[in-house]
């Protein structure tokens, strides 16, 4: 190993409804990453551009508007240094923590000096699912490896660990209660770089997904959203061949208690120590470790777990030297089985709130949450943050961040 | 301020809209005409239940002029944002005519270029009177600017984005009534002020609940948009055919 990956900046769009009334829909990937790369310029006027090796995007469905590689698309369109290459990669819910863990190995082994790192989803213009795939779509494939769409797997590990409805619910009010405090506590100020069209107008400066006044009463009204798809559809049954000592798969999960589908993109600078040394640049945090692993597809969500246990391990570090917990909030029964998995304190645990209340722009995120890890530890004076996803077709990253 | 679009309550409830701007020799997108668009929606929706169609046309010998281009020409990046709130207001107010449930009908008295076509345009049927010096067209482009009161959004939905871009909006072309009814940016010509009258009450008449094509649940833009990868295979052309053919 030769040096450190420290992290000099870490910003993100608001996350806008991933609907066509949603506000950031009428707004392109590109350019949502470009306006960060000038954010990051505007903010950082010794940031040189030509010492900056890659662009490092993830991307979950990357066609149409954000097909043909972003990351390249982006650089250009930004007015970067031709230089600045630029890559889009995919670990499904993951690729933003993926793109900065592959930007810190790049650093890390000296191989680039600087590496710009994060991710793009516009799930309003480029629905989910967009790009196909024989995961799910050739039939020989989905039969022979079990698929089921994440909410029966969701649903699933509700069933198995036993959570209630009440038991996502209340976690999902939570989520709401505690981004509400965050944003109207300034914990975000840092971070989010509002939109503004070509012609400097303001288009969204906060997350559009959130609904502050939830309450358990709120919540309670909404119907199961996997239900169907797993009756008539028949993956309950196919999760039940999987799983067979379970009697019934209990739906638990609603729009409510799961991520929101959401637009945004997020960045983050990764550099050496004397890269930034070099350009005045000050290091806020460093990457301490990351990790990457698989885990049975069907119940598919389950990966954080290990994935959190090879960080620790990789870095030396017990679970008591964790300042901040973060994952991802896709479902709420995944963030309730990794919290008992690993016996963590409920007080440290996706503190701000999470993609249940604000949304999960699939290919951003995880360079979202790292980000809102980072500024809470500098808020709180903490030291080291873990941040995990779960991950479609059974896998799970992690990234453990130290501040400094 | 006195409103510059006349009212008359003419024959079976067809009230007849005049724009006759006080200040000026021709109608133009002003203050003037903003504030006396608003007031005359507002009536309109007020008296609803009294109306059965609206003519709307010109005391001037052009129709609409379009923008007030003094007031474009010294738009600064300071004034984005008045200028933003202007054009939205007219999009919302031409909107709530296209959206009125009765008849709108632009009788179309003389030129129409310009925002005079997007009002036009905004109208459910569009009479043109063949005058010597009357023509109906988007212009804008050749003082490097784009329609941006509802000209794009309307034509592209009546015409399809190529049709559109190619023979409307990209090349500035100016059409003679005729040849605008030949390419469908106007429905009917006539060679009188009564003719164009006529039809417009006629019209009136015989479609008393219209709604725009692109108001009809399930309308698609003729010839696909870029999610069609059929059409999307097109779109790296237009921008390279601007440079190739300025």
């Amino acid at each position: 190993m030769n040096g450190e990956a420290y992290i000099y900046e870490a910003i993100r769009t608001p996350r806008g409804k991933g609907k066509a009334n949603g506000s950031l829909h009428r707004v392109k990937p590109v350019s949502l990453v470009v306006g960060l790369l000038h954010e990051l310029a505007a903010r950082h006027p010794g940031l040189d551009f030509d010492r900056v090796d890659d662009l490092v995007l993830g991307c979950v469905s990357p066609v149409g508007d954000q097909g043909a590689d972003i990351a390249r698309t982006a650089a250009v369109a930004a007015g970067l240094p031709l230089t600045v290459a630029g890559v889009q990669v995919n670990r499904f819910c993951a690729s933003a923590l993926e793109a900065i863990n592959l930007a810190a190995a790049k650093v890390v082994s000296g191989w680039d000096e600087m590496v710009v790192a994060g991710g793009v989803e516009s799930m309003s213009r480029v629905p989910m699912g967009s790009d196909g795939g024989a995961w799910g779509m050739d039939p020989e494939t989905n039969y022979t490896t079990y698929f089921v769409p994440q909410g029966i797997s969701a649903d699933l590990i509700a069933t198995l660990e036993g959570f209630t409805r009440e038991d996502v619910d209340a976690y999902a009010v939570r989520s709401q209660h505690l981004a509400a405090a965050a944003w109207s506590g300034g914990h975000f100020a840092k971070s989010v770089v509002p939109v503004l069209d070509r012609n400097g107008l303001p288009v969204l400066d906060h997350d559009e997904h959130m609904r502050p006044g939830t309450t358990m009463q709120t919540l309670a009204s909404l119907p199961p959203s996997f239900a169907g798809i797993g009756d008539m559809g028949g993956f309950d049954a196919v999760a039940l061949q999987k799983y067979h000592w379970v009697e019934r798969i209990s739906h638990v999960h609603t729009a409510g208690n799961s991520s929101g589908i959401v637009d945004g993109a997020a960045v983050v600078l990764l550099g050496t120590e004397q890269a930034g040394r070099d350009m005045g640049l000050t290091p806020r945090g460093r990457i301490v470790s990351t990790a990457v692993t698989g885990s049975d597809p069907t119940i598919m969500l389950t990966g954080p777990t290990p994935a959190t246990l090879k960080a620790l391990a990789t870095a030396g570090l017990s679970k008591d030297d964790i300042d901040l917990w973060e994952l991802n909030e896709a479902f709420a029964a995944v963030v309730l089985k990794w919290i008992r998995d690993l016996d963590l304190p409920m007080e440290k645990v996706n503190v701000n709130g999470g993609a249940i209340a604000m949304g999960h722009p699939l290919g951003a995120t995880g360079a979202m949450i790292l980000g809102t890890v980072l500024d809470e530890l500098e808020r709180i004076g903490g030291r080291y943050g873990l941040v995990t996803l779960c991950i479609g077709g059974g896998m799970g990253v992690a990234t453990i961040i130290e501040r400094v | 301020m006195r409103n510059m679009i006349g009212w008359e309550a003419g024959v079976g409830g067809v009230v007849v809209l005049t724009m006759d701007d006080p200040d000026q020799s021709a109608n133009t997108l002003n203050a003037t005409f903003r504030r006396s668009l608003a007031a005359t929606v507002a009536q309109l929706e007020a008296e609803r239940d009294q109306i059965t169609g609206v003519v709307l046309t010109s005391a001037k010998k052009t129709f609409f002029a379009g923008a007030d281009l003094n007031w474009i020409r010294n738009v600064t990046r300071d004034d984005t944002a008045e200028l933003a709130q202007a054009i939205t207001e007219f999009k919302s107010l031409t909107r709530r005519l296209e959206t009125y449930g009765k008849p709108v009908v632009a009788a179309i008295n003389g030129a129409a270029l310009g925002g005079g076509l997007e009002i036009a345009l905004a109208c459910h049927h569009r009479v043109a009177l063949d005058v010597p010096g009357s023509e109906v067209g988007f212009p804008e482009v050749s003082l490097g600017l784009l329609p941006g009161g509802g000209g794009i959004a309307r034509t592209v939905r009546m015409f399809g984005i190529q049709k559109a871009l190619t023979e409307m909006l990209l090349q500035g072309q100016r059409y003679r009534p005729s040849q605008a009814r030949e390419i469908g940016l106007v429905d009917q010509v006539v060679h009188t002020p009564e003719a164009m009258m006529d039809a417009a009450f006629v019209w009136i008449r015989d479609n008393p609940e219209p709604v725009q094509p692109w108001d009809v649940k399930g309308h698609r833009i003729p010839g696909g948009t870029p999610a069609d990868p059929s059409f999307a295979a097109m779109l790296p052309m237009f921008p390279a055919a601007s440079m190739a053919y300025p």
